[in-house]
């Protein structure tokens, strides 16, 4: 895998179009546990960042795209998801600051300086029922990959597979962060929906490296 | 000076505590907002942000919000500020009505930054 900028901002707009594809769904598993609005919040972020990248240069670079995403998600989503996904593209924008082609590893490092950006803001760690039990898993596999020289769609094809799996898991979870928080035990049962989110791109993601 | 900011998911709460505030200390200075640009239920970064400047123009800034996405993007918010300013803001973890009250009170009365914050410590809430 090696992605040019032009190919991240074709990948940023297709992660929106994938989220306005599946906002009813997240916000139905939403509507369980939290307030009902992730999936259409998303959505609105996500359509502000497709604007801000439209409005871009053409030779704007990847970090100043993940930038813009990132800026468009905290200003317009609205609900707790904005800081969250907001603080992981704006942490993760800085490490692929001055890079031309990104690879695995790169992805690696996005994720690491992502999570532990929303790990700062959210103050959450793994197994409180949130995004961080989707993303925390997957960015270690993929930095293992990336470390082993393991080719990028394989990796991400396991990355995908994981996140379904991790995200499926937090059913079992009791939440302590967020809304959520207030049903306890009741909470148990349903999917996080920002785990649900964090998978729907991870496995996005995969599919379209995969489609070269 | 010292300005109270007070944030809410809904403008209605974030006025109306404001309301409260000023009508019960007489005139503290207090920034209200509350709600998304859209008009619905939630946190506008942007109006934050911009509120959050202007106070700190002025001086220290106190914020009291009510929860989840009201916190997170006043700390998204006070980290987008330039750092000689992000030392003027303290994000207080008390509870919305009553520390916006006390606080309110105790700053038309004259007391300072670090002993309003003691004081709110009284409301604190795990948020």
């Amino acid at each position: 895998m090696s992605y040019s900028k032009e190919q991240v901002r074709g990948l940023l707009l297709k992660l929106a179009d994938m989220i306005d594809e599946n906002k009813q769904m997240l916000t139905d598993l939403d509507a369980a546990i939290g307030d009902g609005d992730h999936g259409h919040n998303m959505a609105r972020g996500f359509d502000a960042a497709r604007v801000k990248l439209a409005q871009g240069p053409a030779e704007q670079d990847a970090e100043a795209m993940l930038k813009a995403t990132a800026m468009a998600l905290i200003s317009n989503v609205g609900g707790a998801a904005g800081p969250l996904y907001g603080t992981l593209f704006l942490k993760g924008a800085a490490t692929v600051k001055g890079k031309e082609e990104l690879g695995l590893p790169d992805l690696a490092d996005f994720l690491k300086a992502g999570i532990e950006g929303v790990q700062l803001r959210g103050k959450a760690i793994l197994g409180e029922k949130t995004m961080l039990d989707v993303l925390i898993p997957v960015q270690a596999a993929i930095a293992a990959d990336a470390e082993a020289g393991e080719p990028a769609v394989q990796s991400l094809e396991k990355a995908a597979a994981l996140a379904r799996a991790c995200a499926e898991k937090t059913k079992e979870i009791v939440a302590t962060k967020g809304r959520a928080s207030y049903l306890g035990e009741r909470s148990i049962g349903h999917i996080d929906p920002g785990a649900m989110s964090s998978c729907l791109m991870i496995e996005k993601l995969a599919g379209l490296v995969k489609g070269g | 000076m010292v300005s109270l900011m007070l944030l809410s998911h809904s403008r209605k709460i974030a006025e109306g505590v404001k309301e409260l505030a000023e009508e019960v200390s007489g005139g503290a200075p207090v920034i209200a907002v509350g709600g998304t640009k859209a008009g619905t239920l939630g946190s506008d970064f942007d109006a934050i942000f911009e509120q959050l400047e202007a106070a700190t123009a002025k001086g220290e800034v106190i914020i009291l919000a009510d929860m989840g996405s009201s916190l997170l993007t006043a700390e998204t918010a006070i980290d987008a500020l330039d750092d000689d300013r992000k030392a003027n803001v303290h994000l207080s973890p008390a509870a919305l009505v009553e520390g916006s009250v006390m606080a309110a009170v105790s700053l038309a009365g004259g007391l300072g930054v670090a002993e309003i914050l003691e004081q709110l410590e009284e409301f604190r809430l795990s948020k």
